[in-house]
């Protein structure tokens, strides 16, 4: 994919024209209100200093970027996750488990400055699979799929107390306040969302999308670009409250994480022994993932419960087309997710008197001498790649929706308060409540 | 082990450091917002007291070591002071952290100490087979709003670029010897010596004969020479060319273009120009032929609300037509045509589709067409300028000037503001004019670029009303019924006259005087100097609209239901 160099700006420059600077004076204070604004670096630049005696700048070089830590941080992953089971499984006691959480987040998050993140791992393997030139580092295989080998044997271990986005969350989780069940079901279809754009995205070569709107890692580096000071801002705030508000709503990680918790050998339990339904654990979770027993008697008789479920299968395809055929629409605003169609855009806008001047992506743009009908060529072929891919993206997300109906439409007996295998970050909040103990 | 113990005291002592480390992160905060706000403000290499230092230094012509010096301390201490802030705003950063973990910190131990003790009971909420019902709604209440927001993107999600791609395909598809099949240029005087469109030649309310009738009385016939009645109504102006007198009119009923004898009065033909398409609705105030014709000399033009356009011969014989798509705008179809002798423009602004386009006049293919930004219902003007001529179009923003052989945007000043129906004015060298109420009058100095806005003026300005300018002065009539002369140089007020009625009409200026009539039907001439100075009103006896043709010594007045040629 071509890409154009920005040329340098001359002078004390503030990056962008008069009104983007006013528009960044109002992200910066929303952003300071959010608390964590103060990390940010500023933009500016100063021009170098001319010496009339001759003096010659040194030549700037980038260092090259040490690996010394890597083998160290999958040591640590694995001892970690290892370390989450054991505590999950066996200790059982949230102290513990909070600890090693609290540790992930000063170590994955403040240390290592939250990078390699295995929710951010996922778009590395995507780009491996759709380009086979990419190579995917060992370590980031590793990343990507230690947590989800232990969530197939012990269930979300890695959400419990490895991942240093979770940390972070579940350290601000003072008060939180129970989503009702039903619109946390319904909120749940949104990580698969954004899971299906990061890996269009990476398809397409646009980008990685997670690391871009990564919210944490601007507080774990102490300086971050607006758009992510402010969704994190945004996300810890809200995470007083509504515990884990990313984890459940957002990370496109937490979706393999749970089909492959619902696989799980072993999952932490809530009683050690039967449940006696005492209710205590109940009201326990802030995450809604402990599944109540099934009740006796079922208000409707079960043939109008087995047609509703036909029909829901006989659905499924019908929804699968209906979001293959809507996402197929969907090429003009998610072709805009590409720097190329963006350029190309512009270049267009401004033949067309829709802009006052260039900005500077097309000011680079024009000094390349480039062609436009070149961009304009690159551009609709990566509009018709957006236009198929966004039929799938809506296949995908019309097919989840049928499989969670169909998914809440089936009858499952339960004798006790159980977690839900799927959704449970293994926090061991409810492990204090139970009365019964070993 | 109790894990419910309480422990007040500790659990006290932890929310009151809580307390404590949260009012630090927020007044750590607000210093750091008020410091981001005034480095936001801060510009220190565009310092005035570095640029004067610097104006100093161009200045001398030794290369003054004294001020060198100046701007080397200046500079030493610009940066210095910046990377000593950016210092301190890290520093205030970290505070901030390091005071929200505490905070966390402290409201986690205080839940430590004072934990929630169990509910006993089951929760308040929904029954399993509520929640699953709940949850299925909801669930088809999201997958709809999916489905709505897809599609609202869709279709919000203009793209520029698949714009051009048209454009250009449409070029591509346009016959190359086009220019060679388009009619032949009229000489710019055989089109000044006539009245081809509203406002007269290049639409810009100045007539090419300096004298003109300013004594007639319509109710006795002195001064008139002849009345004649008009077929179907509408609220466009006469145009003239040689002999004959053109207008067009149009009701629900059909869309016509009449021609009279110049001479005589005698109406020589109506033609019917048979629409396309299903009529729109209209406003009231506009109608179904709110546009002025147009002539190129051989042909005259006529477009009507229901965007269809017609070219006729003299002789009223249809020469071609077109349906340039039902505009949709809330008032309808205001602007009016404009040829060059060559190529026929037409400002197609409305509110889904913005766009000027220049037609063959002899064939009516398409020369160009330029997309725009902002719906108007301005008609556009054509100035001859020392870098060639130019097409000067208004909308509720900008004024824009087009090169009217390519249709190639110029230039483009943000001026304006409102529903904008009046037209530029020019001062025939190098000063085009424009105004409108809820905007302000600008006078725009054209320099070979983007034109300087040399003064603007925003008292009484004009809704319908075109302004128009002589070479020294620039005049307004408002639809309240005043009239403003302004300094065309300076924009500082001559004069302002009341009126008892409104302008709808546009003035005229010929020679050293000034024609305006109100919608009263009242005509008020006076001189076009710096001091008001009236030289006759004359009432027509019926309410005027349009705005008058002049040409050889004859006005001609198009009432509401006579047309009126004033002269001999």
């Amino acid at each position: 994919m071509k890409r154009y160099v920005v040329p340098p700006l001359g002078g004390f420059s503030r990056a962008g024209s008069l009104w983007t600077s006013r528009l960044k004076a109002v992200l910066h204070t929303l952003a300071y209100v959010f608390l964590f604004c103060g990390v940010a670096n500023a933009e500016f630049r100063f021009p170098m200093p001319e010496f009339a005696s001759g003096y010659e700048h040194p030549a700037v070089h980038t260092p090259i970027p040490s690996n010394a830590m890597v083998g160290w941080d999958v040591a640590v992953l694995i001892a970690a996750l290892a370390l989450a089971s054991f505590l999950v499984l066996k200790r059982r006691k949230r102290r513990e488990i909070f600890l090693l959480t609290m540790f992930s987040m000063i170590y994955f998050g403040f240390v290592r400055n939250g990078c390699v993140c295995s929710v951010g791992s996922v778009q590395n393997v995507m780009a491996g699979i759709c380009d086979p030139a990419y190579g995917v580092p060992l370590t980031v295989l590793i990343f990507f799929a230690a947590p989800l080998i232990f969530a197939l044997l012990f269930g979300r271990v890695f959400c419990a107390a490895v991942c240093p986005l979770g940390a972070i969350q579940e350290a601000v989780a003072i008060k939180p306040v129970k989503v009702p069940p039903a619109v946390e079901k319904v909120l749940s279809v949104f990580p698969y969302i954004y899971l299906g754009l990061a890996m269009l995205s990476v398809a397409m070569g646009s980008g990685f999308l997670i690391c871009q709107y990564d919210p944490f890692v601007g507080v774990f580096r102490m300086g971050a670009s607006f758009s992510m000071l402010i969704f994190g801002g945004i996300m810890l705030v809200l995470g007083i409250f509504v515990a884990r508000p990313y984890c459940r709503f957002l990370c496109p990680y937490g979706v393999l994480l749970n089909w492959c918790s619902k696989l799980s050998r072993r999952h932490a339990v809530i009683t050690p022994t039967d449940c006696i339904q005492c209710g205590l654990c109940a009201d326990s979770c802030p995450y809604n993932a402990i599944n109540e027993p099934t009740p006796a008697e079922a208000p409707e008789a079960r043939s109008k419960g087995a047609w509703r479920l036909g029909v829901l299968i006989l659905l499924l395809p019908v929804l699968t087309a209906l979001g293959f055929g809507v996402g197929g629409l969907l090429k003009e605003p998610l072709s805009r997710l590409h720097p190329t169609v963006q350029l190309a855009e512009r270049i267009a806008g401004e033949e067309l008197g829709r802009y006052e001047g260039t900005n500077i992506e097309s000011e680079a743009f024009r000094a390349s001498d480039t062609p436009n009908e070149e961009l304009y060529a690159e551009a609709v072929e990566l509009k018709a790649g957006y236009g198929r891919g966004g039929r799938w993206l809506g296949a995908f997300i019309g097919l989840v929706i049928g499989c969670k109906l169909i998914s809440v439409s089936i009858l499952r007996k339960r004798e006790g308060y159980e977690p839900d295998r799927g959704t449970c970050y293994s926090c061991g909040r409810c492990f204090k409540y139970c009365p019964v103990k070993e | 082990m109790n894990e419910f113990k309480q422990r007040p005291v500790l659990g006290l002592i932890a929310q009151s450091v809580a307390l404590v480390a949260a009012l630090l992160v927020l007044v750590v905060s607000v210093l750091l917002i008020a410091d981001h706000v005034r480095l936001l403000q801060m510009d220190p290499l565009n310092d005035p007291t570095l640029l004067e230092l610097r104006d100093q230094l161009a200045n001398t012509t030794d290369g003054s070591e004294a001020v060198v010096e100046q701007i080397r301390t200046y500079d030493f201490y610009a940066r210095r002071a910046f990377f000593g802030n950016q210092e301190q705003r890290r520093a205030g950063g970290a505070l901030l952290l390091v005071g929200a973990l505490v905070c966390f910190a402290a409201l986690k131990l205080s839940k430590h100490w004072k934990p929630r003790l169990p509910t006993v009971g089951k929760p308040d909420t929904p029954s399993h087979w509520e929640m699953n019902n709940l949850f299925r709604q909801l669930m088809a209440g999201t997958a709809v709003f999916l489905v709505a927001l897809s599609l609202f993107l869709a279709f919000a999600v203009q793209s520029d670029l698949a714009m051009v791609l048209e454009q250009s395909v449409e070029q591509a598809e346009m016959p190359a010897p086009h220019v060679a099949q388009a009619s032949l240029p009229v000489p710019a005087e055989e089109l000044k010596s006539n009245w081809p469109a509203l406002r007269g030649p290049g639409g810009l309310g100045v007539a090419h004969f300096t004298s003109a009738p300013v004594s007639w009385d319509v109710e006795s016939g002195d001064g008139v020479l002849w009345k004649s009645e008009i077929p179907v109504f509408g609220f466009n102006s006469p145009i003239v060319w040689g002999n004959r007198v053109f207008m067009s009119g149009a009701d629900e009923e059909g869309q016509e273009v009449f021609c009279f004898d110049a001479d005589t009065g005698e109406e020589l033909w109506l033609k019917t120009i048979v629409s396309t398409v299903e009529l729109p609705e209209v406003s009231e105030d506009t109608g179904h032929a709110a546009p002025t014709m147009a002539t190129d000399g051989t042909r005259v033009f006529a477009i009507f609300a229901s965007g269809e356009l017609a070219a006729l011969d003299l002789d009223g014989n249809l020469v071609w037509q077109k349906n340039l798509g039902v505009p949709e705008n809330p008032y309808g179809m205001g602007s009016s045509l404009l040829s060059d002798g060559q190529r026929l423009f037409v400002q197609y602004d409305h509110e889904e589709l913005q766009k000027v386009m220049a037609f063959d006049c002899a064939t009516g293919k398409p020369a160009w067409q330029t997309a725009r930004h902002h719906i108007s219902w301005s008609t556009p003007a054509l100035i001859e300028t020392e870098a060639g001529p130019q097409l000067i179009l208004n909308d509720e923003e900008n004024v824009t000037a087009y090169d009217p052989a390519t249709g190639k945007q110029l230039w483009t000043v943000t001026c304006l503001g409102g529903e904008v129906a009046p037209s530029p004015a020019f001062n025939g060298k190098d000063i085009v004019f424009v105004a409108n109420e809820y905007a302000q009058a600008s006078a725009l100095k054209l320099n070979g670029g983007t034109p300087e806005i040399l003064w603007q003026y925003d008292e009484y300005l004009p809704e319908i009303s075109s302004p128009v300018a002589g070479s020294n002065l620039f005049f307004i009539s408002t639809s309240a019924g005043d009239m403003i002369c302004l300094d065309a140089a300076t924009g500082d007020v001559k004069w302002e006259q009341e009126f008892d009625d409104g302008f709808s009409s546009s003035p005229v200026l010929v020679g050293d005087r000034i024609y305006s009539i109100d919608l009263g039907g009242i005509v008020y001439i006076m001189e076009a100097t710096d001091e008001y100075k009236e030289i006759a009103r004359i009432e027509m006896g019926e309410a005027v609209y349009a705005t008058p043709a002049f040409m050889d010594n004859r006005i001609y007045i198009r009432g509401e239901e006579y047309l009126y040629c004033i002269g001999k």
